[in-house]
């Protein structure tokens, strides 16, 4: 019984800890991966997507759900329009694009202060809570980790399966001979940098009923995505962003739970040093030279 | 003289380009006729590639004119170009290393103006090792297999004109040759031109409708046939 209930939890929190690494690591993911582009932009436009929840939550009445599915589109428009006026000019050199988004994060976040004050009223964490020999488990977060299997399936799908995927894909391995094939490359990337905001944005607004709703609440998120994305690395942005939250969640959880949330938090950095180490490219990329002389043995 | 019955598919006129340092072409002419296989030729470092790159749209053209199909390209990004019906190999190949040899022909689909479902049958029979290759990395393939593919992927959609810049570069012996047989089918459809960028006799002499010949970033002379299958005339545009 006793055991039962412990294994229940350890779960419960190892499924948490590996949603809140995946939400948090997923829009700067997809734009580092897949243009690669450090977003240090990323953390406010998580921000946005907690703030559009918020707001057409609290002022416009829409149901949370459709509260999230709004902040998506916003954000990933404000995104697509980021992109176009500003970001494009600095492809192919990424210190220039990393210091631009970080001024853009300082505009964002100053902005957002000066507009809407120094915090929004939070949002109530939808659905209750269920108990089980002496521990607690939050129905939100099961939903967020329900959210975040299918955000993997579904990025797996579009990146797999539809012509933007395989369109974005070449694009980032070689530009110049995807549109000499015809890719309306610029396009891509107005989408790509479109999707990885709307993604953060996403992000933002799912995870907003969790925490405080202020403008510098992005960088809360910053430490933890960045980490994920560096141990995951940009090989391949679906299994570098599942590999590693999976990875770092399974080493942050029984330790967080055995020594409590501080030493997790430790182990997960000494964790991450030590992968980073051993697989300077990331987990992603370990992954790809496995499967491939898996393939390669296949063929022979 | 004798009218022309074919027309023009490509019309390169007194076209300068190059890089940020200088430029390379200094007012190149050439035509392609329908159908044709049409090379050129000349030594390292000429400007073959950087022609090939202009005609494709990567190198932007700095005067003189390019049209294709009879329409004005010259100032037209790459991607426009290819949607137009431009195939392209490039010297390097351009596989896509990440992407599956599937994946890599599927790329070929955004070349031309149809969006055909592809024929991967008519892929196989020319280059049947690929089949069993499919879900294999780009980037896993030898040298000739990338070669192969490249042309594949390029032709998959049925371009009207390839350019095909160096395929023997770096490509064993027997793969070049199989590479001469597919040209000579390709050409026998009479459905793609192709304006064929080489240094190899066998494979210009086993293809070739005509030549010109490069040096210093112009045209120097143009090859017929004849031309071509003398190997003392070949050796004396093409050898250090
Ligand atoms: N990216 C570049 N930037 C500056 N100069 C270049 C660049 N690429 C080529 N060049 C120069 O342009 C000239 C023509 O090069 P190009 O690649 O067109 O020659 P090529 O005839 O294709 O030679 P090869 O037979 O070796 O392929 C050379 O002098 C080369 O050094
Ligand atoms: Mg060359």
């Amino acid at each position: 019984m006793e055991i039962d209930a412990l294994a229940l939890s350890l779960t419960y929190q190892f499924g948490t800890n590996a949603a809140f690494l995946f939400l948090s690591a997923l829009g700067l993911i997809v734009i580092l991966g897949m243009m690669n582009i450090i977003n240090l932009a990323h953390g406010e436009l998580m921000m946005m997507g907690a703030y559009a929840a918020t707001i057409a939550n609290n002022q416009f009445g829409l149901p949370f759900p459709l509260a999230v599915i709004v902040s998506f589109f916003a954000v990933a428009i404000f995104g697509a329009i980021l992109e176009l006026l500003i970001v494009r000019r600095f492809y192919g050199r990424e210190l220039s694009a990393l210091v631009v988004t970080w001024g853009i994060s300082l505009i964002l976040g100053q902005g957002t202060f000066l507009v809407f004050g120094p915090f929004m009223p939070a949002i109530k964490i939808p659905g209750g809570s269920y108990s089980y020999g002496g521990f607690s488990f939050s129905e939100y977060w099961l939903v967020l980790i329900g959210i975040s299997i299918s955000l993997v399936i579904g990025l797996y799908w579009l990146y797999r399966y539809t012509s933007y995927g395989l369109q974005a894909r070449a694009t980032m391995q070689n530009a110049e001979i995807a549109k000499a094939l015809g890719v309306p490359t610029n396009r891509v990337y107005t989408l790509t940098f479109s999707l990885g905001a709307g993604l953060a944005g996403l992000s933002g607004a799912l995870l907003a009923p969790t925490s405080t709703i202020a403008p510098f609440m992005g960088q809360q998120f910053v430490a933890p995505a960045f980490i994920t994305v560096v141990v995951g690395g940009a090989t391949n942005v679906i299994s570098g962003a599942v590999g590693s939250s999976v990875l770092l969640s399974a080493i942050k959880t029984p330790i967080g739970m055995a020594y409590g949330a501080f030493l997790g938090t430790v182990a997960l950095l000494v964790a991450a040093l030590v992968i980073i180490r051993i697989m300077p490219d990331g987990i992603s990329a370990t992954l790809q030279k496995i499967m491939d002389r898996r393939r390669a043995r296949h063929t022979l | 003289m004798l009218t022309k019955l074919t027309m023009d598919i490509l019309l390169v006129e007194n076209v300068v380009a190059g890089y940020q340092s200088s430029n390379v072409l200094q007012g190149v002419s050439i035509s392609l006729s329908e159908g044709e296989i049409i090379s050129v030729v000349g030594r390292n470092g000429v400007g073959k590639t950087t022609l090939v790159r202009t005609i494709m749209g990567l190198l932007p053209v700095r005067s003189g004119r390019i049209e294709f199909a009879g329409k004005q390209i010259t100032s037209k990004a790459a991607d426009h170009r290819a949607r137009q019906g431009i195939g392209y190999v490039p010297q390097d190949r351009g596989i896509f290393p990440d992407l599956t040899v599937e994946e890599n022909l599927r790329m070929g689909r955004f070349i031309g103006t149809k969006r055909n479902s592809l024929d991967f049958e008519s892929v196989f029979n020319n280059f049947p090792f690929l089949k069993e290759r499919l879900h294999q990395r780009g980037g896993t393939l030898s040298g000739g297999q990338q070669e192969m593919l490249a042309i594949a992927r390029a032709l998959i959609n049925q371009p009207k004109l390839l350019l095909l810049d160096e395929p023997s570069d770096g490509v064993q012996p027997s793969i070049v040759e199989e590479i001469g047989q597919f040209l000579l089918q390709l050409k026998a459809t009479g459905e793609v031109t192709v304006l064929l960028v080489e240094q190899n006799f066998d494979l210009l002499q086993t293809v070739s409708d005509r030549a010109y010949a490069m040096e210093k970033g112009m045209v120097a002379d143009q090859l017929s046939v004849d031309d071509l299958n003398n190997d003392e005339i070949l050796a004396a545009h093409i050898a250090m």
